[in-house]
């Protein structure tokens, strides 16, 4: 009893030995361990789990403030949907759109198809190939990271001539960016497939 | 796992990955090829190309389930963060309110509401009225602050203030404006629609009080915010100064802070304390200044000429004259005038004679002792000091006089005097009327009989047992020529001492004799607390202790 796998770093198919229970496969060329079967289905409730927090995550970053600003008595507090639409009121179509388009559409998409993908499995096994290829393609735009090295940034530099306290949403933010990277990693594409077969 | 499944899974698993992979696969096949020689050899089951995978031990197996749920709480813990975050960043909102200003003063969406100092709301917006004629500021104040929206609350824009009489809300010049508050009463109904002030009240500053009426002829140069003062001491302010209805006379409205209320009499007499009073006279130049805030704002002063027996209180709005420069006479007689708010018991003077002998020579010697007429149930006493009347008992050799000493009891308050022959106190011992203890410490309850007397009386509910020494005066009447006056010594906490049950008296060089069997009244509620004797002991404060 064995079957063929296409090894997950260099592609090159393998006959796979019956394994005993200590025993896991090795690709010949790479050295990449064959998962076992539970494994994967292990991985991908792990990248379940670290989607659906970040998912959970998502919302109190994106509305919740996340700056407050104080200069000469003026308060300022704003969230990041709520500055992307500032901008975009403000007659900044660009940057506003580009806010809201990789900081928040974007991300938002990568999180709810890796749901979908990890655990819900609510589409056709076709349109999965589709959400995949969404996914990854999303995956490369969404910029949240980028946001957060942003606000580092502004940290560092506006420290000395405003004052300004980071609100509750940068801890869920950052947790969001860490679970959605978590997710991520963790995400192998093989095992979508798996349970399908 | 079988060779048909794995053939369905290597197509879409390149339809799935980048275009590359399935370039992958052709590389893997030809590398496939030359690896293999040196691959052990394929088992004979399945018939394929493919190299089989190297197997490696693994030591230790992680339990799947175990990885499945670790994460899994990470993602409860997440959500519960996500929940909590989201709570505490809601803002917690009060009620909102509109309030109209005269002027905006270029109050701004996101000034704050400030009241006592510290933020009470935000204003969410600023607009023009309709009518162009006012702003409309919408303000949400934060729900500790709700009382503020009540009915009777005042809102003003703060902004910088500078004149000679001082410098307000500078922080504004800079800084945001912001918009002060004065509650209302904390009673009144909510309410979400403000008229805005356009300034400050002058009254924010001043606290509960009464206020009152000054009617002048002329200004005075008086401002508003003023203080008006009492011997020099702020007292209140100048709310506002206006026209009478009739353009006769000016109206200065006052506000006396509560502290201050009892000095307020309708007696009391007002009068400018403004700039500088220069007498140029043959002694040479007088120059007169209360204070430099007074001869920049100008003041009020005033003063009160009597205690009023009925206590007729002032109240708000009653109408004083103001006078542009005080009397002599009231500066006198205020100063000598004491401010108690309770009245005073009528007390008696006690005349009589004793006979004294010195070497032999005997001779009769007249003394004055106070006392009270105290009234307790049906029966009438006289409460005074014992000291002076034994003394006279024991050296009288006259059998009628050790039946008892005839005194005139007199009151100031009263035109009636009368002349009683006062069993004296040794005997009263016996009577029981009297304590032992009572005696020894020097003042006594000698009984009154006559019950239809015309002498002022003082009900016994007037008196209390004090606890520990306190803050009081003695009080005694003076009769003059053509006058009968209550006269006070006040006696504060630090004159007394505790010597066994009686409070020893040190007033520094003060004669205290006259005061001798003068009651002794609690500044707190005006009770009686005691007697005052001046005897062989000294001055002392004989407590009262309630008499079975």
């Amino acid at each position: 009893m064995s079957k063929n796998l296409s090894c997950r770093c260099c592609g090159l198919i393998h006959e796979i030995p019956t394994l005993q229970v200590q025993q896991r496969a090795v690709c010949t060329r790479c050295g990449t361990v064959f998962a076992p079967p539970g494994c994967r289905r292990t991985t991908s409730s792990r990248t379940a789990a670290a989607t659906v927090a970040a998912l959970v995550l998502f919302w109190p970053a994106v509305l919740c403030p996340i700056l407050e600003i104080e200069k000469m008595g003026m308060r300022q507090q704003s969230s990041i949907l709520g500055g992307a639409i500032d901008l975009l009121k403000q007659g900044n179509w660009l940057v506003g759109g580009v806010i809201l388009l990789f900081s928040v559409i974007f991300p938002l998409t990568k999180i709810v198809l890796l749901l979908e993908l990890s655990l819900l499995e609510f589409l056709h096994r076709r349109h999965k190939a589709a959400s995949l290829k969404l996914m990854e393609h999303m995956g490369r735009w969404s910029m949240m990271d980028v946001m957060l090295l942003a606000f580092l940034v502004m940290l560092v530099k506006l420290g000395n001539i405003v004052q300004f306290h980071f609100g509750p949403a940068v801890i869920a933010f950052v947790l969001c960016v860490a679970m959605s990277m978590v997710a991520s990693i963790s995400f192998d594409p093989h095992a979508i497939w798996e349970d399908s077969e | 796992m079988t060779p048909h499944a794995a053939s369905d899974s290597s197509p879409s698993n390149s339809a799935a990955s980048e275009k590359s992979a399935s370039r992958n696969i052709v590389d893997a096949q030809t590398s496939n090829q030359n690896q293999q020689p040196s691959s052990p050899p394929i088992s004979h089951e399945v018939k394929s190309s493919f190299p089989v995978a190297d197997i490696r031990e693994v030591r230790a197996v992680t339990s799947a389930l175990f990885l499945r749920s670790k994460l899994w709480w990470v993602t409860v813990a997440c959500f519960l963060l996500a929940f909590w975050l989201t709570w505490t960043s809601i803002p917690s909102v009060g009620p909102s309110i509109i309030i109209r200003f005269p002027d905006g003063h270029g109050l701004k969406a996101g000034d704050a509401v400030r009241h006592r100092g510290i933020e009470a709301g935000i204003v969410e917006s600023v607009a023009l009225s309709d009518d162009l004629s006012q702003i409309a500021a919408t303000v949400t104040l934060t729900p500790g602050a709700a009382g503020l929206a009540r009915e009777g609350a005042r809102f003003w824009i703060v902004r910088p203030q500078l004149s000679l009489a001082g410098v307000s809300g500078l922080e504004t010049a800079v800084g945001a404006k912001y918009i002060g508050v004065s509650p209302g009463d904390p009673d009144a109904p909510q309410q979400s629609r403000f008229e805005g002030l356009g300034a400050a009240p002058p009254d924010e500053n001043s606290g509960e009080g009464i206020d009152v009426v000054l009617r002048s002829d002329s200004k005075h140069g008086v401002t508003v915010g003023a203080p008006v003062t009492w011997r020099g001491v702020d007292v209140g302010q100048i709310l506002s100064i206006n026209l009478s209805p009739d353009a006769r006379f000016v109206d200065i409205h006052a506000r006396i802070n509560s502290e201050y209320m009892r000095l307020l009499r309708t007696s009391s007499k007002f009068w400018v304390t403004s700039g500088l009073g220069i007498d140029v006279g043959l002694s040479g130049v007088r120059l007169n200044a209360d204070s430099l805030s007074t001869i920049v704002r100008g003041g009020v002063s005033f003063a009160t000429l009597a205690v009023s027996k009925e206590k007729t209180p002032v109240t708000t709005g009653q109408m004083f004259q103001l006078h542009d420069k005080p009397e002599a006479a009231w500066l006198s007689t205020a100063s000598s005038l004491p401010l108690i708010d309770f009245d005073l018991p009528p007390t008696l003077i006690i005349q009589g004679s004793r006979r004294t002998s010195l070497l032999g020579i005997s001779r009769t010697q007249k003394f004055t002792v106070n006392g009270v007429l105290v009234k307790r149930g049906d029966q009438t006493y006289i409460l005074t000091a014992t000291d002076a009347l034994p003394e006279a008992i024991a050296e009288s050799t006259d059998a009628a006089e050790k039946a008892g000493l005839e005194y005139v009891i007199s009151s100031p308050q009263s035109t009636v005097s009368q002349t009683i022959v006062m069993v004296p106190p040794a005997s009263t011992i016996s009577n029981g009327e009297t304590s032992d203890t009572s005696k020894q410490s020097g003042s006594a309850m000698f009984p009154f009989a006559d019950t239809t007397t015309e002498l002022p009386t003082v009900n016994y509910a007037t008196f209390r047992t004090p606890k520990e020494p306190e803050e009081c005066c003695l009080c005694r009447s003076v009769k003059t020529d053509d006058d009968a006056s209550t006269v006070i010594q006040s006696i504060s906490l630090n004159q007394l001492k505790l010597d066994g049950t009686d409070w020893m008296v040190n007033m520094e060089g003060e004669d205290l004799s006259s005061w001798n069997g003068a009651p002794v009244i609690s500044l707190q509620d005006g009770k009686i607390i005691g007697l005052f004797v001046a005897g062989k002991k000294g001055a002392m404060i004989v407590p009262h202790r309630e008499a079975p």
